[in-house]
């Protein structure tokens, strides 16, 4: 790949995420004269980038952008919802390219066609005059449909200006020159001269008045048009049409598959034996070589076979590959791509971790000096003294060194909040709710990893508060509260992690119907969600199935519910809980790790070994004794902070012999399992520990209940659990 | 066989128009080609004997030897018989292509070509991957 390429790629992502963040300013204030530059000049930028690379339909696209954006600018039209649309529309296409871009450098099939409606529309958003492309052909245009295919072609997918120009017959007396002005039409794409009425006997022809009509298409738009046909707007009329797409258009997927026919067909041309024999090594290499321009390196061995056999098979064979896998041209860029993979990383953050090379390079060298030392017959007092200082500079560096390499991974979370607005207007606008969507606390750093398993649970929080929490206008002015409601986003560091928060002051979570619908999901008894306070009702949306609305709307009904949300943060080694008021609002919080290289645990010994769980899932840790411990029949539970929490051993849980000393009381893990506390017995508490968990291998990697091992400072090998499976 | 080409596939372009040849320089070399030029079919064969090219593009009438004669002695050289071939040329007429394709052409454009589709034409040819090398 070149290094210009793969720059155009990060930059024009760069330049159209700053775009879609000014757009969405300007739409809000459409006075905002910064963000109108701001667009203005990230369109333009980008706008040259393109038009380095062989991308027209890119950069017309971006030019139509950047002329609307001028007559905003210049108060020539005014920033419209629809306009906000289209414009949108075109950073979301803009966007779509720049992936296929970096997947094969080239942009779609359709693109031109794309373009041009993207083009068209935006005119029409601007209130041009009536620029709207006509659905059908109207009836003066009827010729258009019988424009020869071959010159269609020329059209063909693009949005063009049709005109009809009906010469008055002494117009040679004005000075006109009807085929003159016909030939300067600008972009002309088809021309036909035909008879305006049926020819007169010759001896009647007057060489003086025009027979003649004129019917052309152009790519110029009406207004060109009408500048240039300015002397004659009686005799000329206009109309703006959309020529459909032909099936083959010059795309490099179906220019590939026309290739492939070609080559068939030349495996079937006549000659002697001599010519026949070179023309199909030239078709077979032209083939290999179209396959691997086309990732079909897969095929190939296809086609070697087929080589060996009769003349034939090969014909067969390069026609079946022409069928090939053209239909799939667009899959390359729907598989998900593991985008950005590119990492920018901060040049301070860089530098400090040169720094401390640097010191380490410096404090290796103490090394050999102690070597030499030591063939000296120096004491060993002395050299242990040295040894341990040495020790203690590279250890410290050491430490630094693995933060300063932590930090570079780290990102802040803007970067999962910055599709957030987009999503809010959008979804607002289509449900037809007024809503206002605060962030905070996007400079919050965490991992890459972590921005990465937050992304969807986030959105998907968000858009359910836009569903299903937040009322419809009427609702609220009916319930007292402002019209516009507030979405708000949050994310702070707490203790070793990060929380975000997402909450709403919509209608809040009706625990009763949670529980209504647990049951008839068949997620808990009635019995149990009778059982259960409104706090732990509301926990049950977390449970697969379990849905907060009645109506399965578009937006939330999309198969990622809170069970899936959950999912993702508890992998991440975080966990979900849910507070909701009836009336004013929920809040649904997103406790994760810092980063996912390193795990904080919270050790515990049970039988002798040492086992850990992630900080993030630990409440508590209490010392019960034995008489607070309630039995029923074989459940235990016990009473924390007036709830009661159901008592689990972890001995039991892992097939290990009962604990026989003799104690007053239980060490009890409280942890949070999405929202069902679990106390937990161990043998004792030991020490926290950050480590860098290890997934099981091997034949290990089928056991059920393990997140992983790692090894301590000491040496001692630990085991991680993952608690749901264990249960 | 087949031609993992260096990462810049060398054109050979034989055209006797120079405004031509400069233009088809200018839309391969954007695509990522490198491209060698010779006037007529005589130069052609000497070019390409000289230096194997991945790919050749060829006018048809030049003097001294046009497209349709160079492309069949390239044909008859070992060396030179699996170079994949296109024929530009302004005849539009199937029995051009036909033409074209007997002498030993890959395929062939009616010039004007806009500059994607010979670009799109010469990575396909070449075996140039559209970014997955």
């Amino acid at each position: 790949m070149n290094t210009l390429f793969d720059q155009f790629v990060l930059e024009s992502r760069e330049l159209l995420e700053a775009a879609g963040a000014a757009l969405l300013r300007l739409e809000r204030d459409p006075a905002d004269r910064v963000a109108v530059n701001d667009l203005f000049r990230a369109l333009h930028t980008l706008k040259g980038a393109t038009a380095l690379f062989d991308m027209a339909p890119f950069t017309r696209m971006v030019h139509a952008g950047e002329d609307a954006l001028m007559a905003v600018r210049d108060g020539q039209a005014a920033m419209t919802g629809d306009l906000a649309d289209r414009l949108l529309d075109l950073l979301d296409t803009g966007a779509a390219w720049v992936d296929g871009l970096e997947d094969s450098q080239a942009l779609p099939g359709d693109a031109d066609a794309r373009a041009q409606a993207l083009e068209a529309r935006l005119r029409a958003a601007l209130g041009g005059p009536a620029e709207s492309v006509e659905a059908g052909t109207p009836s003066a245009f009827a010729w258009v449909e019988e424009v020869p295919e071959a010159e269609r072609a020329k059209a063909a997918g693009r949005t063009v200006t049709a005109i009809a120009y009906d010469p008055a017959e002494d117009c040679f007396f004005s000075g006109d020159d009807p085929l003159d002005l016909c030939r300067r039409i600008p972009d002309l794409l088809f021309l036909r001269v035909e008879a305006a009425a049926a020819w007169p006997p010759l001896a009647q022809l007057d060489p003086y008045r025009c027979a003649l009509r004129f019917r052309a298409l152009s790519g110029a738009s009406k207004e060109d048009l009408a500048r240039l046909f300015r002397g004659v707007p009686d005799q000329v009329t206009f109309a703006t049409l959309a020529i459909p797409a032909r099936a083959e258009p010059a795309a490099p997927a179906s220019l590939a598959t026309a290739m492939l026919r070609e080559q068939a067909h030349i495996l079937g041309l006549p000659g002697s034996a001599e010519e026949t024999a070179a023309r199909r090594a030239a078709v077979l290499r032209a083939v290999r070589n179209i396959l691997t321009a086309e990732g079909r390196d897969a095929e190939q061995a296809v086609l070697d076979r087929a080589a060996e056999g009769p003349a034939e098979a090969l014909v067969r064979c390069v026609e079946s590959l022409a069928d090939g896998p053209a239909a799939e041209a667009d899959t390359p860029a729907n598989a998900a791509s593991p985008a950005r993979r590119a990492l920018r990383v901060d040049a301070e953050r860089m530098d400090r971790l040169m720094a401390l090379v640097g010191e380490l390079v410096v404090a290796k060298g103490s090394l050999p000096y102690l070597a030499r030392e030591a063939q000296d017959g120096r004491s060993a007092e002395a050299l242990a003294q040295g040894i341990k200082e040495a020790h203690g500079r590279i250890d410290s560096i050491v430490g630094e060194l693995q933060d300063a390499v932590l930090r570079l991974r780290v990102l802040p979370l803007s970067r999962v909040f910055d599709p957030l607005p987009r999503l809010v207007r959008d979804t607002a606008r289509r449900l037809g709710k007024a809503v206002e969507l605060h962030l905070s606390g996007g400079e919050t750093e965490a991992d890459k990893d972590i921005l990465d398993i937050l992304g969807e649970p986030l959105l998907h929080l968000v858009r359910n508060g836009l569903d299903h929490g937040v009322e419809a206008p009427e609702r609220r002015r009916a319930a007292g509260k402002p019209e516009v409601a507030a979405i708000r986003v949050r994310a702070f560091q707490d203790g070793g992690g990060v929380v975000v928060e997402v909450s709403d002051d919509g209608a809040g979570i009706d625990a009763d119907a949670v529980r209504r619908k647990a049951v008839a999901r068949g997620a808990v008894t009635a019995e149990q969600a009778a059982a259960l306070s409104d706090a732990e009702a509301l926990r049950l949306i977390f449970l697969p199935g379990v849905s907060t609305s009645d109506s399965v709307s578009d937006l939330s009904g999309r198969g990622v519910g809170m069970d899936a949300v959950r999912g993702a943060v508890e992998q991440a080694g975080g966990r979900v809980e849910v507070a909701s008021t009836p009336g004013a609002g929920t809040r649904v919080r997103l406790v994760l790790p810092l980063t996912m290289m390193v795990t904080r645990l919270v050790t515990v010994e049970t039988a002798g070994t040492l086992y850990g769980f992630p900080v993030t899932l630990v409440t508590g840790m209490q010392r019960v004794p034995h008489g607070a411990i309630r039995r029923m029949k074989h459940a235990e539970s016990v009473v924390v902070q007036d709830e009661v929490v159901p008592l689990l051993r972890l001995r039991r849980l892992l097939n290990l012999p009962e604990d026989e000393r003799e104690r007053k009381g239980e060490a009890v893990l409280l942890v949070d399992l999405g929202g069902h506390p679990v106390g937990l017995v161990v043998d004792a508490f030991r020490e926290r520990a950050d480590v860098v968990l290890k997934p099981m291998t091997g034949l290990l990697a089928r056991l059920r209940g393990y997140a992983g091992t790692a090894v301590l400072g000491d040496g001692r090998l630990l085991l991680a659990l993952n608690l749901r499976e264990l249960l | 066989m087949t031609e993992k080409s260096s990462p810049q596939p060398r054109v050979l372009v034989v055209d006797d128009a120079v405004t031509v040849r400069a233009y088809t320089r200018q839309v391969l070399e954007a695509g990522g080609f490198a491209v060698d030029e010779a006037v007529n079919g005589i130069d052609g064969l000497e070019h390409a004997l000289a230096a194997t090219p991945d790919l050749l593009i060829v006018d048809i009438n030049m003097q001294k030897m046009d497209g349709y004669t160079m492309l069949r002695r390239l044909r008859q050289d070992p060396a030179l018989q699996d170079v994949p071939a296109i024929m530009i040329s302004t005849e539009s007429k199937d029995s051009d292509r036909e033409k074209a394709l007997l002498a030993g052409a890959n395929w062939y454009f009616v010039k004007p070509v806009r500059p994607d589709d010979l670009t799109a034409a010469a990575r396909l040819l070449t075996g140039l991957c559209g970014g997955r090398s």
